[in-house]
């Protein structure tokens, strides 16, 4: 069994830089183990040691993390790491995102394999389950850093498991979070058979474990009706990808991650050379002809001013739903629904491709 | 049918994915008539309460979908 040399990356507040007020620390280094690190080592023992530990401070890393990556890389080829261990986050959200981002920008250089820890709901993991990286894993821990010493001992677990050369198993064997890659592996029975066998013991009321576990969509509960439309303000929305002429905000035409309001005060109907339509998943020839069909401007004027709700709000909301990932566009519905919210919007209209 | 499967729980017809409110295959006014249709149909649907997830239809007639 080989020593595993490991870099360890932490914020600026875990590897001891300092508190909110030096989030803006560019990424560095120092030389052995600092903070939980040494714990961690101890856990170790002499399987790994912890050669370096990098950090990097949390705003700093959300504005520059080209620069920050490129370095951190550079810390962990130059000491010659094969184990990252990032973290542990736990529920802080930029610290998750930098750790699920260092990861991930270390899963090409060969023999590395990187491990991080945070808390199930940290945003950080959307990246994780994103790219799906086969040597990135992501363990679960608590919410708050009194989870540390459970979080430490996982990390430490895993890191053993990595040193002694054997190979990880499915997540719920091992205890990471599940990044939704299937592998392939020979089963003694062949699929009928254990589709047959899941069949009885379902039957019986027995339990057994899908090899194909849906995706539960979220459950939204119901809108109460709008009670008087005369005095309603109504909104236009749209996942179409009805845009700017010219695109200016650089919107994707598949797995976008933003939304914008355009403001149609003063306009009547949606002309075709004010608009442009930017969706990947639909043929857009129509759209773009007659952005109407997105959306229906000229038939809300039309309705406004026969009084049929109060106003219509002077901007529309829009984004481009291709081959987005739900996680991304759960967290736009909720920046646009805030919005709405502080408007004072009543109701909303939102036409989907 | 997809919008109610991803938790929507008014959802109004529409022509079809390219142009769900509006119908190329119209003359501009006819076209114009059916748009304001399904917009009243959603203006119908936010006022009204439900116990579970509905699919209300625009009175009109597509020409395709």
């Amino acid at each position: 069994m080989s020593q595993l040399r490991v870099m360890h990356f932490m914020n600026q507040f875990f590897a001891g830089i300092g508190g909110e007020d030096k989030a803006d620390t560019p990424a560095g280094l120092i030389v052995g183990q600092v903070g939980a690190g040494k714990r961690l080592q101890e856990l170790l023992g002499k399987s790994a040691e912890m050669v370096v530990t990098a950090y990097c401070g949390d705003d700093y890393f959300a504005a520059h993390s080209r620069q920050a990556i490129d370095a951190i890389r550079k810390i962990a080829q130059d000491h010659k790491v094969s184990l990252v261990v990032a973290g542990p986050a736990f529920s802080s959200g930029r610290y998750g995102f930098s750790c699920a981002q260092i990861c991930h920008a270390m899963a090409d250089l060969p023999g590395l394999v990187c491990v991080t820890a945070m808390h199930p709901e940290n945003p950080g993991l959307e990246t994780y389950r994103q790219f799906k990286d086969a040597n990135v894993y992501a363990v679960p821990t608590a919410k708050s850093a009194a989870g540390m010493g459970e979080a430490l001992a996982k990390i430490a677990r895993f890191a053993l498991k990595i040193a002694s050369g054997s190979e990880i198993g499915p997540s719920a064997e091992e205890d990471y979070i599940p990044r939704g890659v299937r592998k392939d592996v020979w089963m003694a029975k062949d699929g009928a058979e254990r589709a047959v066998d899941m069949l009885l013991a379902k039957l019986a009321a027995k339990p057994f474990l899908t090899e194909i576990p849906g995706e539960s969509p979220e459950t939204v509960p119901i809108a109460l009706a709008i009670g008087g439309l005369a005095k309603a303000r109504i909104a236009l929305a749209t996942s179409s990808g009805v845009i700017a002429k010219g695109n200016p905000d650089n919107f994707k035409a598949h797995k976008n991650v933003q939304w914008k309001k355009y403001s149609i005060q003063n306009l009547d109907t949606m002309k075709n050379t004010d608009w442009d339509v930017l969706h990947s998943g639909y043929n857009n020839i129509f759209m773009k002809d007659n952005p109407n069909f997105g959306i229906p401007l000229d038939a809300s004027r039309r309705l406004e001013s026969e009084g049929a709700f109060a106003n219509l709000y002077p901007y529309f909301y829009t984004t481009s739903g291709c081959n987005a990932s739900v996680p991304v566009m759960q967290q736009l519905g909720r920046e646009m629904v805030s919005d709405m919210k502080a408007e004072k919007i009543d109701g909303v209209i939102m036409v989907s491709t | 049918m997809v919008a109610i499967q991803l938790g929507a729980s008014r959802v109004v017809t529409g022509t079809k994915i390219p142009n769900p409110c509006g119908d190329v295959n119209l003359p501009p006014e006819n076209d114009r008539e059916l748009r304001r249709e399904i917009v009243k149909c959603a203006l119908e649907a936010l006022q009204t309460n439900l116990s579970g997830a509905r699919t209300f239809v625009p009175k009109v007639s597509f020409t395709s979908g």
